[in-house]
C-alpha cells in the first residue's frame, strides 16, 4: 500500500489516494491512513468513523468476493474534501457488481431469533453516506460516495 | 484487538480493546468461542465496549452469533459503554432492538 498525499492535479483541495493489493492487512493500514487524513483536515471524529466504516465495508466485499477470481489485482481509492463535502472514489477490476442495487436489503426489524447472520455492510454504507453511486466503466467497477460534513454531525444518520 | 475478561458477581465481563475489523474479527470470534459460545462457555455475559474504537459488520456478525447462542440457552448478553459512532451503527442495524445496551458497566451488571 502506498498512500500519497498532496494536491490532486491543479486543485488545492486536500486529497488522498492509495492503491492496495487485495489484502485485508493492507486495507486495515489504508483505513488508518484515511482516518488520519480526515482528522488532519478537521473532519469530526463521528464523520471520520462514518467514512472509514463505509470504505471498509465496500473494500472488504471487493477483496472477499468481487476480485476473488483474480490472482493479482489492485484496488484504487481517492478521497478529497471540497466545499464541506467528503468525496470518495473506489475502483476495482473485479466482476461487475452494483452493491447498491444488487445486494439484498436486510430487515432490521426482525427479532433476534429470525435475524440472519451477516448482510449488513452495504446497508450501513447507504445509511451513513449522503450519496452513493455505482458505474461499470470498461473492465472496472467504480463506486462514488459523498458525505456532507456540514449537516448531520450531531444527529443520527438517516 | 485485545480482549480482557473478568468475572463480577457471577457475570463474565468481556472487554475488547482496539479495532474489530475484517482481519481481526476471526480473532474476536475465537475468543468468544473460548469464553462464551463453546459448550463450557459462560451464559451471563457483559460486553464492555469502553475500550473499543472500531467495529465493522464482520465484528457485529460475531456479536449476533453470541447473542443467539446465549438466547438459546436462556443466558443473557448486555453491552455497555459504547462510543457514539458505534452506537449509531448499532441503531441503524436495529441491534438496539434485539440486544440490551446500557450506558455504564454498573448499569449492565444490574440487569442480572
Amino acid at each position: 500500500m502506498a498512500p500519497r498525499r498532496g494536491p490532486a492535479g491543479k486543485s488545492k483541495a486536500p486529497a488522498f489516494s492509495c492503491k492496495l493489493d487485495k489484502d485485508l492487512g493492507e486495507l486495515s493500514e489504508m483505513l488508518v491512513a484515511l482516518e488520519e487524513f480526515a482528522e488532519e483536515h478537521g473532519v469530526s471524529p463521528l464523520q471520520t468513523q462514518r467514512i472509514t466504516l463505509s470504505v471498509d465495508e465496500l473494500v472488504t466485499n471487493i477483496i472477499k468476493y468481487g476480485t476473488r477470481a483474480l490472482e493479482h489485482t489492485h484496488i484504487h481509492l481517492w478521497a478529497t474534501i471540497v466545499d464541506g463535502t467528503f468525496h470518495i472514489e473506489i475502483e476495482d477490476h473485479g466482476i461487475p457488481f452494483d452493491p447498491f442495487h444488487e445486494a439484498p436489503v436486510p430487515d432490521t426489524t426482525l427479532p433476534l431469533e429470525e435475524r440472519p447472520i451477516g448482510g449488513l455492510g452495504v446497508f450501513l454504507v447507504q445509511s451513513l453516506m449522503t450519496t452513493t453511486n455505482y458505474e461499470r466503466i470498461k473492465d472496472r467497477n467504480r463506486i462514488t460516495l459523498t458525505r456532507s460534513l456540514s449537516a448531520g454531525d450531531q444527529e443520527e444518520a438517516q | 484487538m485485545n480482549l480482557t475478561d473478568e468475572t463480577k458477581n457471577g457475570v463474565l465481563v468481556l472487554s475488547p480493546q482496539g479495532r474489530i475489523d475484517t482481519r481481526t474479527s476471526s480473532e474476536f470470534e475465537q475468543a468468544m468461542m473460548a469464553h462464551a459460545i463453546g459448550p463450557e462457555g459462560a451464559t451471563q455475559v457483559v460486553m464492555n465496549f469502553g475500550g473499543l474504537d472500531y467495529i465493522n459488520s464482520t465484528g457485529m456478525r460475531v456479536l449476533l452469533i453470541l447473542a443467539k447462542r446465549l438466547a438459546g440457552v436462556k443466558g443473557k448478553l448486555v453491552l455497555c459503554e459504547m462510543k457514539e459512532h458505534i452506537l449509531e451503527v448499532f441503531k441503524i442495524s436495529g441491534f438496539n432492538q434485539i440486544l440490551t445496551i446500557t450506558d455504564t458497566e454498573a448499569d449492565a451488571l444490574q440487569r442480572f
